[in-house]
């Protein structure tokens, strides 16, 4: 397995010998690199060559140059972040990174399904987060290399071009399941709710929980046509009557709370699909990697940043995402 | 790639967006299928669903390269 984290040094040699990256690190590590063609996200967390790890220190690296042609960074906020899809278009994929929190996390998790030209061309990409110790102290930041600028709002892109003849695809690994209890529907788009329509009863959300004592370590899932699409819990505030999640939850989608899954990196494993090709980037969620344990555990050949939600082509959670660039013949 | 009018795959798939049968593997194709069931459900004028047919025709046209988009394309093909 190629090595994914580096020190501050050689993540700074990279960057000067012209290399295009995409950086994942805590803010004191991405603040010391110089200037160049690359984009950075806050963690310290990371799947690694061994595996799980938490650090401050270290980078993940995830090098474009062999790949991709004449990559383009580009920056959004908040508003231009609708135009994502249109600048998309023209590239064989583009990688995205998007802190946590911030208006533009929000405007890109509630509208991106709706945005012009929606997954023309693969749009992968990740969360930036924060150490959990620093949760209510510090903000996730994403960098612009070009600037060496940290942005607290905003959106970085890497548009990258692929030699002819390669072709780049995305895909999820879920290995979450809808449960056998009730359907669960919304009447409202958002990142809270109060209520819910549960087995066809309008009920306060957050206190059926409570009473039922739903594991909300496990996320909802919904049934897109077969594709599995999670939204996890980020705490239930029964008192306030009040369920907030890290994904909107949508009106006219039918979720159900997952079913249990006994030892995720085994089951992760076996759910990983054979001869599945170079996986250019990927990156799994910091609630997979707290409750399933991935500390010092390895999830098959992925390596990647460990994030507070996966973008693959809109936002989703407890998810792998990943990107595969092939050849376009013979596959 | 054929325009939808004459791939009725698309239109009568969207019509019948209720049963729909989970073989599509195109990971895109189906979330935004997911986005354009509300939208007919909202609104279901016959105009709105050739609208939706084009949207998702532009996806798997923008996207006809893919191994998962191709594969979906000629099952969709074989059920004209």
């Amino acid at each position: 397995m190629a090595k994914a984290l580096f020190s501050v040094a050689e993540v700074a040699r990279l960057i000067e010998s012209g290399k295009t990256l995409a950086l994942a690190g805590d803010e004191r590590v991405l603040r010391q690199l110089p200037r160049g063609n690359w984009i950075g996200g806050t963690t310290p967390y990371f799947i690694g060559d061994a595996g799980g790890v938490c650090s401050r220190d270290l980078i993940h690296v995830t090098e474009l140059g062999e790949d991709a042609q004449a990559a383009q960074i580009a920056r959004y906020d908040a508003r231009s972040i609708e135009r994502v899809y249109i600048d998309a278009a023209t590239a064989a994929y583009s990688l995205i990174i998007i802190p946590a929190q911030s208006p533009t996390h929000l405007r890109f998790a509630l509208g991106a399904p709706s945005f012009e030209r929606f997954a023309h061309r693969p749009l992968i990409g990740w969360i930036a987060g924060i150490h959990l110790d620093d949760l209510g102290k510090v903000a996730a930041l994403v960098f612009d290399g070009r600037s060496g600028e940290a942005i607290a709002d905003g959106a970085v892109v890497l548009h990258a071009r692929l030699p002819k003849g390669k072709v780049a695809e995305l895909a999820i690994l879920n290995i979450f399941e809808m449960g056998e209890g009730p359907d669960i529907k919304f009447e409202k788009d958002g990142f809270e709710a109060r209520e819910a329509v549960v087995g066809g009863v309008r009920v306060n959300w957050a206190k059926w929980l409570e009473q039922k004592q739903a594991d909300t370590r496990l996320p909802l899932v919904a049934d897109y046509l077969g594709t599995r699409v999670n939204v996890s819990f980020q705490n239930v505030d029964a008192a306030a009557s009040v369920v907030r999640f890290y994904a909107p939850v949508f009106v006219g989608v039918t979720y159900r709370h997952a079913r249990p899954v006994r030892d995720y990196a085994a089951q992760f494993t076996r759910h990983v699909p054979a001869d599945i090709g170079q996986v250019t980037f990927s990156c799994n969620c910091i609630l997979n990697y707290l409750y399933s344990e991935l500390e010092g555990k390895r999830t098959a050949a992925f390596t990647g940043p460990v994030t507070f939600g996966e973008i693959a082509y809109q936002l989703v959670n407890q998810t792998l995402a990943y990107l595969l660039v092939n050849d376009a013949a013979g596959t | 790639m054929e325009h939808p009018d004459n791939t009725p795959s698309f239109t009568s798939r969207l019509e019948r967006s209720g049963h729909w049968s989970k073989d599509l593997e195109f990971l895109a194709a189906n979330m935004l299928i997911a986005r354009l069931r509300l939208v007919m459900y909202a609104d279901q004028q016959p105009a709105t669903v050739v609208r939706c047919a084009m949207e998702l025709y532009g996806l798997y046209a923008s996207n006809s390269g893919l191994p998962s988009a191709r594969r979906d394309l000629e099952r969709l093909g074989s059920e004209r």
